[in-house]
């Protein structure tokens, strides 16, 4: 054995004792037996740790004697890519995210230290049990530090398309987003089997969840940002099974975050809560379980067939049934006592966490159509626009609910508290969609979604002037947590005007014609140029410089290219665009004949798109503002 | 009104909604997911719907005309042009990627009596090889070593 599956072994071993440790800790009440298990969920950290850099050792080093090695780098490769490919191929993303979940242990195992031995207990259990289940996949189910009988002299290297900043960083974001929601589901888990619904594990999770949150807002966001930029077809998000994946426990996760609100101020809607973040933690090992399993085959993403899919099914049967178990357990002390009205804050967040479920439950069924239908007859697979209907109308409910919340009081509402502000907040938002109207954007379903965008907006800019005018300027700084909110919702409407405009008025021009001519598209005027050639280390180039300018003069060069990497002898197209608040203008050079005086251009406008990464950065902004503690 | 009952009927319209929109049909953003072999034995009613194909470029691409976005190709079943074949004829922006051995989605229509499918739509996949290709007769796993001294 190598050093890698030494200490990869190890781990599992010491995973599992850990874990036997901890259950009979709590059984017999031993503080010196759950000292040991302790010590065990730290040693484990630590072997896992050293399994990552010898993984890591053998990628910068081009050790090509491992699989690994051989199938994901070549020397050529620069040293960063070399680096991430820890996380590129299947096994090593299993050894990444079993090294995320076991340093998240280390941390509660730090944090918690003064809890009690069954408080503690309990959420070690969840923890470590996730760690080793990784852990063991990429030790004795696809094991990662397998050797080649020879080795070659290069490795098969890394698909340039994937070679992008963006695409190296967009893993680890995810899988940060997905782990951390481990240890919120942990203390859940832990609240539940010591018969404890306070707020407490709300409270001492809430940083957690909120970063949680906001790595895997930030994934998914360069994902699409990604895809934008590099793969040529200008748009975004194509409802593939595989970024759906990473969606669903984002829509469950802000679902838990709003539940959790009324969870610790009103001890309202604390069965969702726990549901929430069961749900939560069940979709990011289903997230996982989708992308590498290759169950998938109509996907753009599917990576081929493996063993793993069982084993993922088997996690999560077992471990759904064990938390709802001890849900049922505790059935009697859930329920939600007090009288509930619909007119007031927790009712129309409960509506909304209604409208969070349907919506997952919707994308989830027409996700895995594919699969289900297979079992009854003929496989179906779903276009894009069921996905995008439901979308709209899901989130057109959710953000009338989000207008109505800022406006609405706990308990019971008096309807002339709740109309002074939604009054001049509906004109105001009547005036901000007016404005697309004059300017010819006259499609129904956006001026629907613009209007739900703007008086979710209104409301929150109103209600925000209101506190500042009563309360000073300070109570931005002072409480965090609402102003963060705040900036949350107004990032949210940014980037959904960004979502709605360039969804519904993005135009596109397909164009034959010869170099140095002059193509018209809409306001813009694009001069084609002549052949330009460039070489690099890796690749070379042909591009074909556009001047663009519009009637006010000069306004950008755009330089769409096709490139021939060296070492292999693929063509990629590298996307020209130049973003303005208006939108963007997006150039790809299809093709090129320098005989037949031909060149084929594709010219895209995609209106306001630059607002959906503004509007994401705020929303994460927003959300780390409101995790920093008072 | 109880509890309860707020929360039923909250959930009922909810539900409601959700079903409705879900099982509201969109026949015409419905499209059947045939393998190659399969699309070769499927009988007209299957072939009169939208059909959705996954497969590989096999070495016989007769065009890959990116300048007159034309494509022409076969594809297989399998990776290595094993199994059923059928031909692809494709008019359209084409994707990166999109060469021998590469693993596509089409979607549009099939005449079996010409072998010929007439792709609207034209999937090159996410090319990161998670997976690694082994040639045929070979196995990664039978040519591990456990044994051999440590790597460091």
């Amino acid at each position: 054995m190598n050093i890698g599956q030494t200490v990869q072994f190890l781990g599992v071993i010491t995973g599992i004792i850990a874990f036997a440790s901890l259950i009979y800790a709590i059984s017999i009440k031993s503080e010196s037996i759950f000292k040991l298990a302790r010590y065990l969920a730290a040693l484990q950290t630590f072997f896992i740790t050293l399994a990552v850099l010898a993984l890591l050792h053998a990628l910068v080093g081009s050790d090509f004697r491992f699989l690994y090695v051989a199938s994901y780098t070549d020397r050529s490769l620069p040293l960063v890519y070399k680096l991430s490919a820890l996380w590129a191929g299947q096994s090593g993303s299993m050894l990444f995210w079993s090294f995320l979940a076991s340093i998240c242990a280390s941390v509660e195992l730090f944090r918690l230290r003064s809890g009690s031995l069954n408080y503690q207990s309990y959420i070690l259990m969840v923890i470590v049990f996730t760690a080793t289940f990784f852990l063991f996949l990429c030790t004795a189910v696809t094991p990662l530090f397998e050797m080649l009988v020879f080795t070659p002299n290069d490795g098969r290297g890394l698909n340039p398309m994937l070679q992008n900043p963006g695409m190296m960083i967009h893993p680890p974001l995810l899988y940060i987003g997905f782990v951390g929601f481990t240890v919120t589901f942990a203390h859940a888990f832990s609240a539940l089997c010591n018969h404890d619904v306070s707020s407490v594990w709300i409270k001492r999770t809430r940083i957690w969840t909120l970063i949680t949150w906001v790595f895997l807002t930030a994934g998914i966001v360069l994902g699409a940002w990604w895809a934008y930029v590099e793969l040529g077809w200008g748009g975004y998000w194509a409802w593939d099974p595989v970024e759906n994946a990473s969606l669903f426990p984002w829509i469950t996760a802000t679902a838990f975050i709003h539940a959790a609100i009324m969870y610790e101020r009103k001890d309202k809607l604390r069965g969702w809560g726990f549901f929430l973040i069961l749900i939560t933690f069940e979709l990011t090992i289903f997230g996982t379980f989708l992308t590498r399993s290759g169950i998938m085959t109509d996907s753009v993403h599917s990576f081929g067939e493996s063993p793993l899919g069982m084993y993922f099914i088997f996690f999560i049967v077992l471990t759904e049934a064990a938390f709802l178990i001890i849900v049922f357990k505790n059935r009697g002390i859930l329920e939600d006592k007090a009288d509930f009205n619909f007119t007031s804050k927790e009712g129309v967040f409960f509506v909304g966490l209604l409208c969070f479920a349907a919506l997952t439950i919707a994308l989830i069924f027409y996700t895995m159509l594919p699969v289900f239908s297979e079992l009854f007859g003929s496989k179906i697979s779903m276009g894009q626009r069921p996905y995008n209907v439901v979308s709209v109308v899901f989130f057109t409910v959710i953000f009338f609910m989000a207008s109505f919340a800022p406006a609405l009081t706990y308990g019971e509402t008096k309807s002339s508290q709740f109309l002074k502000t939604y009054i001049p907040a509906f004109i105001l938002a009547v005036l901000i969609t007016a404005f697309p109207i004059i300017l010819g954007f006259t499609k129904a379903e956006s001026v629907v979604l613009t209007f739900a965008t703007s008086i979710m907006l209104s409301v929150f800019l109103i209600t925000l002037v209101k506190s500042v005018y009563k309360a000073g300027i300070g109570i931005l700084l002072k409480n965090k947590r609402y102003a963060g909110a705040v900036i949350v919702h107004i990032g949210l409407a940014i980037l959904s005007y960004g979502v709605i405009y360039s969804a519904f008025y993005n135009t596109e021009l397909e164009k034959n014609t010869s170099f140095s001519s002059v193509v018209n598209f809409g306001r813009y005027s694009v001069s084609v140029g002549e052949l330009m050639q460039e070489n690099t280390a890796n690749y070379s180039s042909d591009y074909i410089p556009l001047y663009v300018e519009t009637e006010g003069g000069f306004l950008t060069n755009l330089y769409p290219e096709i490139r021939m990497y060296n070492n292999n002898d693929h063509v990629y197209g590298e996307v020209a665009y130049y973003s303005l608040p208006r939108g963007d203008i997006y150039a790809i050079l299809q093709g090129f004949d320098t005989k037949e005086n031909l060149v084929s251009l594709k010219l895209i406008f995609q209106p306001l798109i630059i607002w959906i990464w503004v509007g994401s950065i705020m929303m994460c902004l927003g959300a780390i503002y409101a995790a920093i503690k008072r | 009104m109880k509890n309860y009952v707020k929360y039923t009927v909250a959930f009922a319209l909810v539900a409601a909604a959700l079903l409705y929109l879900v099982l509201s049909g969109f026949d015409g953003d419905k499209v059947y997911y045939l393998e190659v072999s399969e699309l070769l034995t499927a009988d007209k009613t299957e072939l009169a719907k939208g059909l959705r194909v996954a497969g590989y470029v096999t070495e016989n691409i007769a065009a890959i005309d990116r300048l007159n976005k034309v494509a022409k190709f076969e594809m297989s079943e399998s990776p290595h042009g094993e199994g059923s074949v059928i031909n692809c004829e494709y008019y359209g922006s084409i994707p990166d990627g999109l060469e021998e051995g590469a693993s596509v989605v089409v979607e549009g229509s099939f005449d079996p009596s010409q072998n010929l499918f007439t792709a609207k739509k034209l999937l090159a996949k996410c090319p990161s090889k998670y997976e690694v290709e082994v040639p045929p007769g070979e196995s990664a796993a039978a040519e591990t070593i456990s044994t051999g001294g440590n790597i460091q």
